[in-house]
């Protein structure tokens, strides 16, 4: 009897699958405690997790400018945006543990590149402009793609989020006070802020993905996000373009402007090769920064040890 | 900068400003997450009452705060040597983080009660926040005075060194004399240190650890041989005798470490480089 057993087991397996894609499409919501596809399960823990990864390697870029602020505010301001930012990571990490995978294991894997973060946390820092465009047009992207999440399938996910805009929307007026701070002060300063959008322009492009693949995305199908990278990249462009255009800031692409005719942008599309050598790891600073997060992370095991440890000395 | 009430200003506010500095090196990257969320909030606290002394230094010297904080020579600066010290470990860290906050402490409840209503009005809000400050750090002082081993040897070698040149936050200021008369300081320097030391012995006598008050540190010196009943051969105390008294002395009169030559080349370098810009 024991195929039968196999049998109507796997029969349970696909029809409980119906069941909950049915429950999926027609806008249904998942809980951590519901029954779930190991696929839903699994997909939903890469994408929470790598979200949590990319809230705690963007605290590096900025994190390098709070020391080097130029005034008291903005000391106090980039400290409690970056301290946002880690809230945030143990937000997600906390989400992502209940489908599965300590926050050990999580941090673990990542220190060691086995898993990945968004493009943009790859690359270095050289002035206060690339602060200010990392606060308006990197946390800009990051809130376009955050507010569609909000409709997704997974509850935890989205009880998470609707607290991550609220605070990326501060950060994003934040940087666009940094922005129009420099875009009005000293030529030097505009020029700072200049310089940084176009070497920001390239990776912006790249973080929202390729505009189709023509693969089947796991993600879309199980409402795990909810609009296409394109549709998202558009959004995008019809926020900060014209901001952008305002300022007297030119954007380093030449074909970028709106057609009408199709009611979306025309662009250019970036170097896809630079983008997957750098979301697999061989971003400019993708070793370094992981070396030293894993120097820190050696160095301070014993704190660790201490919080969880039993062990306690009689005074 | 003759003006002994200048002094006293700028020796609080730098000396919260550059604690502030260094907490926030832990910003992105501290041991813990949990502890990432509250250093960034102590580090906020700290550069948020450096403002708040800048502001009254403000209106008494006509520079604005900024100018105050960023824009004066090395030599200008009046902190301690203690808070220029770079984070080290977290030992290092928590050690000083404890030894720094005690001492705000009781030097907050001196200026509470100072005949400049300014400064004694200033301290009220200041307190309030650092009631917190002095229970996360004896949180951890308690934590990891219990151990596990490794965690007590490096608190105990963190407060060690702390300890040396703790005593610089409590060096006289120029003009201490003028102050004391006049009720702005109700109490000395040297007397908030002794009252500073009261309240530390009691703390670390309670977890064992009151023989870092003389600067030994009771780790096992030595060799351990694996021989069949071990031995552990040694031709000296493995203390690293540090003296506890008269470190860490010079800041309040502008003369710093080796160590205050870069955190001062960092934290004003963006300010420095365009004069007169605002951000």
């Amino acid at each position: 009897m024991s195929t039968t057993n196999r049998f109507a087991s796997s029969q349970a397996y696909a029809e409980r699958n119906a069941k909950f894609k049915a429950h999926i499409d027609a806008g249904g919501m998942v809980e951590a405690t519901d029954w779930m596809p190991d696929e839903y399960r699994e997909s939903a823990l890469k994408f929470i997790e790598m979200h949590a990864n990319s809230e705690i390697m963007g605290a590096l870029p900025e994190r390098e400018w709070i020391a080097r602020a130029p005034s008291l505010r903005r000391k106090m301001s980039l400290t409690a945006k970056v301290q946002d930012e880690v809230g945030h990571g143990h937000m997600l990490y906390r989400v992502a543990e209940d489908l599965g995978k300590s926050r050990d294991a999580m941090i673990t894997d990542l220190i060691h590149g086995r898993t990945k973060f968004h493009n943009v946390f790859h690359y270095p820092t050289y002035t206060w402009g690339d602060v200010a465009v990392i606060g308006y047009l990197i946390d800009g992207a990051a809130l376009v793609t955050q507010k569609a999440l909000l409709e997704c399938s997974y509850a935890p996910y989205v009880r998470v989020l609707k607290r991550i805009c609220a605070e990326e929307s501060l950060h994003q007026r934040h940087g666009e006070n940094l922005v129009l701070e420099l875009c009005s002060g000293t030529p030097e300063q505009r020029q700072m802020f200049a310089e940084a959008v176009d070497r920001w322009w390239e990776p912006i492009m790249q973080f929202f993905g390729t505009p189709t693949t023509g693969r089947r995305d796991v993600l879309l199908e199980w409402r795990l996000k909810v609009k296409s990278n394109e549709e998202l990249r558009q959004r995008f462009f019809d926020m900060f373009v014209p901001k952008l255009w305002d300022l007297g800031i030119s954007v380093p692409d030449d074909k970028l402007a709106y057609n009408a005719e199709k009611g979306e942008w025309d662009w250019t599309e970036p170097d896809w090769e630079s983008f997957w050598r750098v979301v697999k790891g061989d971003g400019p600073m993708t070793e370094t920064r992981l070396a030293w997060r894993r120097w820190m992370h050696d160095a301070h095991a014993w704190v660790r040890e201490a919080m969880d440890s039993p062990t306690r000395i009689a005074a | 900068m003759s003006d002994p009430r200048l002094h006293l200003l700028l020796a609080l506010a730098d000396d919260e400003l550059i604690m502030g500095h260094q907490h926030g090196h832990w910003t992105g990257v501290a041991p813990h997450i949990e502890e990432d969320l509250a250093f960034s909030s102590i580090s906020q606290d700290e550069i948020g009452h450096s403002v708040v002394w800048y502001g009254i230094a403000a209106e008494l010297s006509g520079k604005d705060p900024d100018t105050l904080a960023l824009g004066r020579p090395p030599d200008g600066y009046l902190n301690a040597i203690l808070v220029e010290r770079p984070p080290r470990d977290w030992g290092y860290t928590l050690a000083r983080h404890y030894l720094y906050d005690t001492a705000e402490d009781v030097r907050l409840a001196t200026l509470a009660e100072s005949s400049w209503t300014a400064v004694a009005g200033a301290t009220g809000a200041i307190r309030r926040e650092e009631r917190y400050h002095l229970l996360h750090a004896r949180l951890w002082l308690d934590r990891l005075a219990k151990g596990p081993v490794e965690a007590r040897s490096r608190l105990v070698d963190g407060l060690l060194a702390a300890l040396s040149e703790a005593p610089g936050l409590f060096e006289a200021l120029p003009g201490e004399d003028e102050l004391v008369a006049e009720g702005v300081l109700p109490v000395t320097h040297e007397q908030q240190r002794r009252r500073w030391l009261e309240m530390i012995t009691a703390d670390l006598s309670g977890l064992g650890l009151d023989h870092v008050l003389d600067g030994e540190s009771h780790h096992t010196g030595g060799e351990f041989v694996p021989t069949s009943s071990g031995e552990l051969l040694t031709d000296e105390r493995g203390d690293a005798a540090n003296g506890t008294t008269g470190g860490g002395l010079g800041g309040r009169h502008g003369r710093h470490s080796e160590d205050f030559a870069q955190v001062w080349e960092e934290m004003t370098g963006t300010y420095r480089a365009h004069p007169g810009a605002s951000w």
